[in-house]
């Protein structure tokens, strides 16, 4: 549809995505060096999976929606998923998390990469926040006609 | 009075909803520009304008059939919108280039708002002729 | 005058002074060595139609703007304003004349 409802609630998808991403990253960071969790084990560093899905509202809408020229896709977090890479270990038998081999298990977050990350999904709700001005700066304009 | 309203307001109406339109797709590249496999889209409406309005000869407008009275009726104009060929592949399948994207949202947001003030004037001017009488 | 409009003012010019021969305002350009000018009414379709020409020059443009052949923002906006204001001159010059019509008929003759 060729509307400007569309283009609010397509970048407004966008800018959901990026939040929930920044708090993953959030969480990653504030859990670098947790050793001990409630499920057992060292901290494990989560992770966002984003997809985009046509932006339909109404049942009839998904139905008829084979239209490529009314098919703008919104982006979902679908999956908050667990990183599968090993815990660190290091050698500490003091520390009171210590396996029998004193070995402590780290969570395997570089801290580069998440702040990476945060500069990416920042950047990225910045161009989603100035789509959505656009937006709105359109419609606006398009009020204006015969005044 | 058909021809009050002539084929320029109609061109530039239908640039306003193609305009429009390649807005919302631009909006929806950027909302996915981290989504993996998602491939940047693009509309295109100069050329099926253009020929709607058979830039040659002003007076007349294109038919599709030979039966159809070229009275000077609204130009049906269907976008085209695919894949962009222009790729820059990122390592997880995605083909947004977000620089881009955002740089088009500009451009297309101004010539929007050029094609609007362009009809205001016309408006405008028509009202004028019809509101100045002696 | 029913009504006084574009169209009468129209007809008023063309039946009243259509070509030199009709006219006994003007000067007869045999009787003396000067050339007499264009007619009025000549002059006032001339006017018109670089008018009209402006306009449709502005109207050129606005459809290259709205196909996207051109990105001249503002030499579209330029012709467009002087269309306008051509428009406008136009408006007020009509005024006149049918203003010094109206003066020229309440002549008692």
């Amino acid at each position: 549809m060729a509307d400007f409802i569309t283009g609010f609630r397509v970048s407004g998808s966008g800018m959901a995505a990026q939040r929930a991403r920044m708090n993953t990253i959030s969480s990653n960071l504030a859990n670098i060096n947790t050793t001990r969790t409630a499920e057992g084990g060292p901290y494990r560093r989560k992770d966002v999976v984003f997809e985009s899905m046509p932006d339909a509202q109404s049942f009839g809408e998904v139905m008829g929606a084979t239209d490529p020229k009314s098919d703008f896709q919104r982006v979902q977090v679908t999956d908050v998923v667990y990183d599968k890479k090993a815990p660190i270990l290091k050698h500490d038998p003091t520390h009171p998390d210590a396996n029998d081999d004193g070995y402590v298990a780290y969570p395997n977050i570089n801290l580069m990469e998440e702040m990476t990350n945060m500069i990416q999904a920042t950047r990225s709700y910045e161009a989603n926040v100035q789509a959505i001005q656009a937006t709105k700066d359109m419609a606006l304009s398009a009020l204006e006609i015969g005044r | 009075m058909s021809n009050l309203f002539d084929k320029t307001s109609d061109a530039l109406a239908t640039a306003l909803r193609m305009r429009q339109m390649r807005h919302n797709v631009t909006s929806s590249n950027i909302a996915n520009a981290e989504t993996p496999h998602y491939h940047a889209k693009k509309l295109d409406f100069e050329n099926a304008l253009a020929s709607a309005l058979n830039m040659d000869g002003m007076n007349s407008m294109a038919t599709s059939n030979e039966q159809h009275f070229a009275t000077g009726g609204k130009p049906v104009v269907s976008p085209e919108i695919y894949e962009n060929p222009d790729i820059a592949v990122n390592n997880d399948g995605n083909t947004v280039d977000l620089e881009k994207e955002m740089s088009a949202l500009a451009e297309n947001s101004i010539m929007y708002k050029t094609a609007l003030q362009l009809i205001n004037k016309k408006m405008a001017a028509l009202k004028y002729a019809i509101s100045e009488s002696r | 005058m029913d009504g006084l409009t574009i169209s009468n003012a129209n007809r008023f010019l063309e039946t009243a002074n259509l070509d030199n021969k009709n006219s006994k305002i003007e000067m007869n350009p045999s009787s003396s060595s000067q050339e007499a000018g264009p007619s009025f009414a000549a002059t006032l379709k001339e006017a018109v139609n670089n008018v009209n020409q402006i306009h449709l020059d502005a109207d050129k443009k606005a459809q290259e703007l709205a196909t996207g052949k051109t990105d001249d923002i503002a030499g579209v906006m330029l012709a467009s304003e002087k269309a306008d204001i051509a428009l406008r001159v136009m408006v007020q010059v009509r005024n006149k004349i049918i203003d010094a019509y109206q003066e020229i008929m309440k002549m008692q003759v």
